[in-house]
């Protein structure tokens, strides 16, 4: 099994973290939570990346 | 800088530039650019009783002149704001006004108590939120919810409580007249106004929400015109907002009625547009020999 990075677009608004417009579900230990793909990522890890939504 | 002061329902602003709430976040971001002691305050995110995770994404659309968002007031809740955020605004030397949206006229007062207890300068009453089901802009579309949330507050604010009015409504200066009435030390506005882009490919709206609230310099024009409405019906200070972006758009605010000004939507483009407005303002100050802002009030002369 070979790791998989994504590097995830969204709308953005300030681009710096601040406004949450590209926020991406990602995976939590008891669940999810909205992380900002201009600020968090926009790379995050395949498998903690909510893909349903 | 003793010119750009304004003493506004009580608290004293170094100038008459604030940041809009939901395009700061808390300061920690803009934080990075420049000192937050450059502005008069920071209006941070809309708080909510309990964190909430807000809408899903697309939460941005862009227009001609501005953006539509429906972000749907992701914040981390009151207590959250107080253990871990709070704490570094109070080393900025900025006043920070502490936004609340509640579900229940009981949520509002409850967060005013908890967060006036816990140090803010002010409290902005949210009765205009167009992206959230509950609350937010349901209670301020008539006069009697607002005035209701506008008293409960009050009760329980140790700090001025200063009211969020929307542009979705009616009449502005009914709303305006109703929340003075029921004890508002100031009110704010315009937020948003509601609003929708198709995407005609797939006919579909581009917000996942379907619409959201519609700011940026498209705005301008009906944010001033409703300060100049709600000046004429209300003896208590406002601060202006919506599609401010250089110091002469914050002057068409105040010469209608604001003596504060807040920009929003314009930090997006530059980061240090509340600084440039400042700047703005004191250039047009000085250009026409205006000695002290709050001169420039209310100076609107109609034909």
């Amino acid at each position: 099994k070979v790791p998989l990075y994504v590097s995830l677009e969204e709308r953005m608004g300030c681009g710096v973290g601040a406004c949450l417009v590209c926020s991406v579900k990602i995976k939590t230990a008891d669940g999810w939570k909205y992380e900002r793909v201009c600020r968090d990522g926009p790379v995050f890890n395949a498998e903690e990346v909510c893909w349903d939504e | 800088m003793n010119k750009l002061e304004v003493e506004f329902a009580g608290v004293k602003f170094k100038n008459p530039v604030t940041v809009a709430s939901g395009t700061f976040g808390f300061g920690e971001e803009y934080g990075e650019f420049y000192p937050l002691s450059e502005l008069g305050g920071i209006c941070v995110k809309g708080l909510t009783r309990h964190e909430r995770q807000g809408n899903p994404p697309p939460r941005i659309a862009e227009t001609p002149a501005g953006i539509i968002n429906s972000v749907g007031l992701q914040n981390p809740g009151v207590e959250g704001f107080i253990a871990r955020y709070l704490p570094e605004l109070k080393k900025a030397d900025t006043n920070i006004i502490a936004n609340i949206s509640g579900n229940t006229v009981e949520e509002y007062a409850e967060m005013a108590e908890m967060l006036s207890e816990a140090g803010v300068d002010m409290i902005e009453v949210n009765i205009s939120c167009p992206n959230v089901k509950a609350g937010g802009l349901a209670f301020g579309t008539v006069p009697e919810s607002a005035a209701e949330v506008t008293g409960a507050v009050k009760r329980a604010s140790k700090v001025p409580v200063m009211v969020k009015l929307s542009p979705n409504v009616r009449d502005i200066a009914e709303i305006a007249r109703a929340v003075e009435a029921a004890g508002a030390d100031a009110i704010s506005l315009i937020n948003t106004i509601l609003a929708m882009r198709i995407d005609t490919a797939t006919r579909r709206p581009i917000l996942k929400n379907n619409t959201g609230g519609l700011s940026g310099p498209a705005v301008l024009p009906v944010a001033v015109r409703m300060v100049w409405q709600a000046a004429a019906a209300v003896k208590i200070p406002i601060m202006g907002m919506g599609g401010v972006s250089c110091g002469d758009d914050a002057v068409q605010m105040l010469l209608a009625g604001a003596s504060l000004v807040s920009v929003g939507t314009a930090c997006f483009a530059d980061p240090f547009a509340p600084v440039k407005v400042r700047d703005g303002i004191a250039e047009y100050m000085e250009k026409y020999g205006v000695s002290r802002v709050g001169e420039l009030t209310g100076a609107i002369i109609l034909n």
